[in-house]
């Protein structure tokens, strides 16, 4: 996925934005829950492929989204945002599950060295 | 009685007479004489009466006659006297003028003196003293004294004249000749005087010659002028005779003057015949018959013409050969007082020289021909290459696109199955499936990172990146760059660490994403390559001129390293260590050679030093300047709000909704929170709300309808401003919300400053650009897309 690969895993600018704006416990909690959300999401697009629901994939890919580049998980967002608009098909979907894996479990190590920073 | 009366009256007459006709030699002596004479002149007188009135007897006249007498006498010697004086006084008077005289001549004779610089002296008959003028002394710088000795003169004279002088001197009292000597007084305070002595001869004497009478001119000033002269002509004879030309001088009337000893060397036989006075077509017609010169064909006199004129007309440089083969240069210059001079230069060894360089000269000139051709040759050879370049380059370029395109046609359906093994793999399958579908999602995983990898550098060959330039935070990078590995390393049990060096700048403007991409890159293959030890990623900076920094990134392991055949070639694509490492390891063996054009598309470098078996270290420099701190408008946002509004925000995402309650909460807000757009519905109904930030993609009613509907309801609340919260932020679809009623949006990523923004712009009056906020969509949809 170039797109994703362009992509830093984390967007520092906006982790600074929301460091700004919130207590430290307050994104603290919500940066470890992103993790578990994301992979949620994951188990919900791999249901959906599986029931063959290519809008249901497209639903939870959108709101993985809109949660991940909130909170400044920038790849896990463009590989959201990826299989939202970019792949037509489940079979397209699918192929870039093994990478969304992949890349909340590499998220979710990134986010905890923040979490321990913040 | 009258017998003796003629002879004493005659006699006193006649003394009488003589006495008043005397001169006065001497006026004493004179009036004795006088006195005596008018005595016996009034006796006789008396004598001479009494005989002639026969009065003897009687007393009475006796006694007058006497008195008679007596005063006759006085009237005569009264008289006498007042003649005597007037005589005297007109003689003072004239000697008085005459005294006046004298001084004045006197004084104008010391005057002329003095103005000439002009003494005399007068030499007493000894000859051994003398009496001197004033201005003699002034001139000797001596006392005035009544009488100057000979032994005197000799001390004042200098010591080197005095010789001189006495012989001369001796010589004009033997032979009576004038004596004529300049020579110098030292005065008593050490001064040099020149001096002119001049003595007239004198009379002859017993044999000798005396009463010399002489003058002393002081001509310091002018001898010192003719002995600067003298200075100055030797100055310029030495210069004549040190110039290394020929010098040969001819006076106005073009005859022989002199010429220099250089000249006389050069032209010996020419040097027998130029006596001082020679006229130039003189000395020519002479040199002719001495066969010194040849007429070069013309008749003599034609050419001695022809010569003669160029010679006057001077300034003009000929060069020639002597019949002896010399080479002579000569230029004739004419001088002030219609002179000519005329300079010879030998430049026969000049010559010999000029002919030589010209040799040369020719030589080199052959050479550049052969250099011009070849140039010519290398730039027509040039021409081939660079057409041949060009063609290179567009097949490469063509190989890029295709590896490009041939990538996403080989990466589209290798994608899909990998999801699909995936999915399988979520099936129920046996053990022997199970085992399958890993090693077919392994080998697929490989597949794909060297696919992905030829992509990359697919793009990078053919010019597709280009870097950018933004602001980041230095330590913030490399910190994530290398957290992002620690789980990687951690589990082959290498220790990794990250190390800044003081002074670090806190920001850069550059490009971090290709700067962590490349970081990744190294501390991927250290960890990679490393099997136990430790990985140290270094960050340091050079400043440089023009607010230019260079970012340096070493990355340090204690892997096997590498042999020097390798360093060579590690960053040339396609290139790893060898097969048996790329079995080992896997990769494409592209990594380094991306880090290499991604370092060069940000104006660094990138390099290794290693050695087998010790471990490597890989740097890389970036260009970067100097960045300022990162934007974080939150600061200002963060300020206090009128009072607390209440915001309905309407988020299925719990973790969004969890964000955005945190913030508001944060900003003194009050948020209640629904997870659909029916549920926004009620609560608006149910309660006034500020403002609502509805999220546009929600299960069972989404956003817009939710708007939609709100917008129907028929109290004020259906004025309520709604700001859209999207992740879609396409022109198209930010339309269809504004349509919908909504009267702002906010995409996400949600940032919290633009968010706080907007929620002050519609629900605080005084932050509103606009007029506030009016029922109906269509007026407010306006007002925001304008």
């Amino acid at each position: 996925m170039i797109a994703a690969h362009d992509q830093p895993l984390l967007d520092q600018d906006q982790l600074d934005l929301l460091r700004a704006a919130l207590d430290p416990g307050a994104l603290r909690a919500m940066l470890a829950q992103l993790p578990a959300a994301a992979a949620d999401a994951l188990a919900a697009i791999t249901a959906a492929l599986a029931a063959g629901d290519l809008d249901g994939a497209r639903k939870a890919a959108h709101v993985l989204k809109g949660s991940c580049s909130s909170l400044g998980a920038a790849r896990l967002a463009e590989i959201a945002r990826d299989i939202e608009l970019d792949r037509a098909t489940t079979a397209e979907m699918a192929a870039c599950l093994p990478l969304l894996s992949e890349t909340i479990e590499a998220t979710a190590d990134a986010l905890s060295r923040v979490v321990e920073r913040a | 009685m009258t017998p003796p009366m003629p002879n004493p009256t005659g006699a006193s007459s006649e003394a009488l007479l003589e006495a008043m006709q005397a001169p006065p030699p001497a006026a004493g002596a004179l009036s004795f004489r006088m006195f005596l004479a008018s005595v016996l002149a009034a006796a006789a007188t008396v004598v001479a009466v009494e005989l002639l009135t026969d009065l003897q007897k009687d007393r009475i006249v006796s006694l007058l006659m006497l008195a008679f007498g007596a005063v006759v006498v006085m009237i005569v010697l009264t008289s006498m006297l007042i003649r005597k004086s007037r005589h005297a006084i007109a003689l003072a008077n004239a000697l008085a003028r005459q005294n006046d005289q004298l001084a004045q001549t006197t004084r104008l004779l010391g005057d002329a003196q003095r103005i000439g610089r002009l003494g005399h002296w007068v030499t007493d008959p000894s000859g051994e003293f003398a009496v001197w003028s004033d201005e003699l002394f002034e001139i000797a710088g001596l006392e005035p004294v009544d009488q100057v000795a000979f032994a005197k003169m000799l001390d004042i004279i200098h010591p080197e004249d005095v010789g001189a002088y006495v012989r001369a001197r001796d010589r004009s009292r033997a032979t009576g000749c004038a004596f004529i000597q300049e020579l110098r007084f030292v005065t008593p305070n050490g001064q040099v005087r020149w001096v002119r002595i001049e003595a007239n001869a004198s009379d002859e004497a017993d044999g000798v010659f005396r009463e010399r009478f002489g003058i002393v001119q002081d001509i310091t000033e002018r001898k010192l002028a003719e002995i600067n002269a003298d200075q100055a002509r030797l100055l310029l004879m030495d210069a004549i005779e040190s110039l290394t030309n020929g010098f040969v001088l001819f006076d106005k009337d073009d005859r022989f003057v002199m010429s220099n000893t250089m000249f006389r060397e050069m032209f010996p036989a020419w040097t027998v015949l130029m006596k001082p006075g020679i006229s130039f077509t003189e000395l020519m017609r002479r040199a002719y018959e001495h066969g010194l010169i040849r007429s070069k064909g013309d008749r003599f006199e034609e050419w001695l013409a022809r010569k003669t004129a160029w010679h006057l007309g001077g300034s003009r440089m000929i060069e020639h050969r002597e019949l002896n083969g010399r080479w002579i240069q000569s230029v004739d210059h004419r001088i002030s007082d219609g002179g000519t001079v005329c300079l010879v230069t030998d430049i026969t060894a000049f010559k010999t020289v000029q002919a030589e360089l010209e040799q040369k000269l020719a030589y080199v000139e052959a050479i550049r021909s052969d250099l011009e051709q070849q140039t010519q040759e290398l730039e027509a050879r040039g021409a081939e290459l660079r057409a041949a370049r060009d063609a290179a380059e567009a097949a490469n370029r063509a190989k890029s696109d295709f590896l490009a395109i041939m990538s996403h046609e080989i990466r589209t359906p290798l994608s899909g199955m990998v999801g699909m093994v995936d999915l399988l793999r979520g099936t129920s399958l046996s053990e022997e499936q199970k085992r399958y579908t890993a090693l077919a999602k392994e080998s697929a995983d490989l597949l794909l990172e060297v696919i992905n990898d030829i992509l990359d550098f697919s793009k990078l060959e053919a010019g597709r990146l280009q870097s950018e330039c933004i602001d980041f935070d230095v330590p913030n990078l490399v910190e994530s760059a290398v957290s992002f590995m620690g789980e990687k390393a951690r589990r082959r049990g290498l220790d990794l660490k990250v190390s800044l060096a003081p002074g670090l700048p806190q920001y850069l403007e550059g490009d971090p994403t290709r700067i962590r991409q490349v970081m990744l890159n190294l501390v991927g293959n250290a960890i990679k390559f490393t099997e136990q030890g430790s990985i140290e990623v270094r960050a340091s900076h050079r400043q440089l001129d023009g607010g230019v920094v260079d970012l340096r990134i070493e990355v340090i392991d204690t892997g096997i390293g590498m042999s020097p055949e390798i360093l060579a070639q590690i960053f040339d694509p396609f290139v790893q260590a060898d097969t048996s490492i790329s079995r080992k390891y896997g990769g494409s063996g592209l990594g380094l050679a991306i880090c290499r054009q991604l370092c060069t598309i940000m104006g660094g470098s990138i390099g290794v030093d290693s050695e087998l078996g010790r471990g490597s270290r890989f740097w890389f420099e970036t260009k970067c300047r100097c960045g300022e701190a990162l934007a974080l408008p939150a600061e200002t946002v963060v300020a206090s709000v009128d009072r607390p509004l209440d915001i309905l925000v309407a988020e299925d995402s719990p973790i969004i909704a969890t964000l955005i309650q945190s913030l508001l909460v944060k900003q003194g807000f009050r948020p209640t929170m629904v997870v659909n757009g029916a549920e926004a519905i009620a609560a608006i109904s149910d309660k006034v709300y500020d403002l609502v930030l509805m999220d546009v993609q929600m299960p069972e009613m989404d956003g817009i309808s939710a708007t939609k509907a709100i917008r129907q309801l028929p109290g004020p609340e259906r004025c309520v401003p709604i700001i859209a919260l999207t992740a879609n932020a396409l022109v198209g679809q930010r339309e269809t919300y504004l349509a919908a009623g909504m009267n702002d949006y906010v995409t996400k990523p949600i940032q919290p400053p633009l968010l706080f923004a907007a929620i002050r712009r519609w629900a605080l009056p005084q932050y509103a650009d606009a007029p506030p906020l009016q029922a109906g969509g269509n007026g407010q949809l306006e007002m925001f897309v304008s």
